[in-house]
């Protein structure tokens, strides 16, 4: 975070660029390299309005545990299957993916829980970065 | 005939010092508006800086800057008295930042002999008021120059700004300072209306989790712009960050360059590296007006927030533990939330109280439950009272929040039937602005 200690200002541009460089990535301490690239994180989620996506209108259920998904940027961040419907919203809170999907990343996961009752439509899903680069 | 076409960033250089828990290194950049450079750096733009310093942070802050693309360093005035060190408690402004001018009494400011020659080819300033003349800081400037003007600290009145008249092209105000708390708590239009006599185009009203929005005079409409909330790293000059961005971007007008400004001040709450605050600023520029907007994100207007009530489920009891009960509160409460305290309000039943007595009160609490929003739990000692008061909001189809610090009651049913269950404050402050947003909708 910034400069760690209060020896000396450390944070220039340039510095974490560097410790990528040299393999010295997240949890090197200083100013550079300690915070990895949020776009390169695996995150797992619980999709938003599974109930009014494509996919749950179409089958009139949830996609089964396993299923294999991808991140895609419609109007919302969503999460899709491989042909392309849309099982559910991903919150706002990880809209920086919109970024992340413009600059080249993708992300690829799978269903780990999805349950469809009275009390609503829920999927779970776990999901890894590939890096552009 | 003008030569700059890059904007003037004006204001005091400042030493942020956060102050870690124990067994953590502390944490030292350069404050003031060393944020506002690390903007326009991530952005791709070049700047020039009219800084005010201490004399002894010079050399440094030079070399600095220049790695930011800074392209002129004039020194408008040095600090004495003081090192312009600010400690800060709180880098995540969960509520109150606790900022700590160390010497503030003590200091005074000289600015130097720098004449109006010097700044004739700048025509956008962003200034960030201090310890210095700022009427004086008017006369050496361009008649002609648009003024960008953060009113975050060191304004004491509207009237302060008056000698900047009438180039005043944009104010910008955040929910965190005084001077919103006296000229423009009660809403937006208040607040356009206490600034109007400066003339400014547009005032803009940051509102911290709950997004910002832009009050253009001209036709008298509001935008609200949500807020993209993430995991925060440091808070601390975000506002500096959203107010350079939305100098860059005022040409596409006020409305996307607020866009913009909300997308890069997330970013900066969400890193310290300047690469990779540079690398997620660049990615989002990618981003048309129109993603941006389908996007969405969190909104929920400072005075709104006060028609939400949440219900407060905690052994929120006079002898109990209350070290995360009075943390959530001091959060709640700074972010402008209604909380309802069943046990402040109905009353603490004494050991031994009567059938009657209990009934009556349980059926008092789980009314008022009823009648909230939300609730917001603090189950310190796995306190019963408390999860059965989230087993009620479960069912009932309120959104919960579990602050859970020490992990006590990390219990599937709490676990799972909570919107959110986390030790981190942070993490449970953000949800509850985004429930209660989506419950706005």
């Amino acid at each position: 975070m910034g400069s760690t200690g209060s020896g000396s200002f450390t944070d220039y541009p340039g510095t974490t660029r560097e410790k990528d460089k040299k393999g010295q990535g997240p949890g090197g301490g200083d100013g550079g390299g300690g915070q990895p690239d949020r776009c390169d994180k695996a995150f797992s989620v619980s999709l938003e309005d599974v109930e009014h996506c494509d996919y749950f209108k179409q089958h009139k259920d949830v996609p089964k545990p396993n299923t294999q998904l991808r991140i895609a940027h419609k109007k919302r961040i969503v999460a899709e299957t491989t042909s392309g419907e849309t099982v559910g919203n991903i919150p706002t809170k990880l809209n920086y993916l919109a970024g992340c999907l413009k600059d080249g990343y993708t992300y690829i996961g799978t269903v780990r829980h999805s349950s469809s009752n009275a009390s609503g439509a829920v999927v779970m899903a776990d999901f890894a970065a590939t890096s552009p680069k | 005939m003008r030569m700059a076409a890059h904007p003037l960033l004006i204001g005091e250089i400042i030493v942020d010092f956060t102050v870690m828990p124990p067994g953590q290194e502390p944490k030292m950049r350069l404050g003031g508006i060393a944020h506002a450079a690390r903007g326009f750096h991530a952005s791709g733009q070049k700047f020039s800086v009219a800084a005010v310093l201490p004399q002894y942070l010079e050399k440094s802050a030079r070399a600095y800057f220049a790695r930011h693309g800074c392209e002129q360093f004039i020194v408008l005035g040095y600090v004495s008295g003081a090192p312009n060190v600010t400690v800060i408690t709180d880098a995540i402004e969960l509520a109150d930042q606790g900022y700590e001018a160390i010497l503030r009494d003590e200091k005074s400011v000289v600015l130097t002999d720098v004449g109006k020659d010097t700044f004739a080819s700048y025509n956008a300033g962003l200034i960030f008021p201090g310890s210095y003349d700022l009427k004086r800081v008017a006369e050496i400037m361009p008649a002609d120059m648009q003024f960008y003007i953060d009113v975050a600290y060191d304004v004491k009145s509207v009237q302060d700004l008056v000698p900047l008249l009438p180039r005043i092209r944009t104010v910008l105000l955040s929910t965190s300072s005084k001077l919103f708390t006296e000229s423009g708590s009660t809403g937006i239009d208040e607040l356009a209306k206490s600034f109007s006599s400066l003339k400014p185009e547009e005032i803009i009203l940051k509102e911290n989790r709950g997004g910002s929005r832009v009050h253009v005079y001209k036709d008298q409409k509001v935008t609200a712009v949500p807020a993209q909330l993430g995991k925060t790293l440091n808070s601390v000059g975000v506002g500096d960050v959203f107010a350079a961005s939305y100098l860059l971007h005022r040409e596409h007008g006020p409305v996307e360059a607020a866009w913009r400004a909300t997308f890069a001040a997330s970013a900066y709450s969400q890193t310290t590296e300047p690469d990779r605050f540079y690398d997620y600023v660049q990615r989002d520029l990618k981003l048309s007006l129109d993603d941006m907007q389908a996007l969405g994100g969190t909104s929920l207007p400072w005075e709104a927030r006060q028609q939400f009530q949440i219900y407060l489920a905690a052994p929120d009891f006079k002898n109990a533990d209350r070290r995360a009960i009075e943390r959530a509160l001091a959060s709640l409460q700074y972010h402008n939330f209604k909380v309802r305290r069943p046990i402040q309000e109905i009353g603490e039943l004494p050991l031994g109280s009567d059938e009657i007595s209990l009934r009556s009160t349980y059926e008092r609490d789980v009314e008022l439950l009823r009648s909230c929003q939300l609730v917001f739990a603090v189950p310190t000692g796995r306190d019963p009272g408390t999860l059965v008061e989230v087993g009620i909001a479960i069912e009932a189809g309120i959104p919960v929040i579990v602050y859970d610090p020490a992990r006590e009651c990390a219990n599937t049913m709490v676990m799972a039937g909570s919107k959110c269950y986390s030790q981190d404050l942070d993490e449970c402050l953000n949800e509850t602005f985004s429930a209660l947003s989506r419950c706005k909708k």
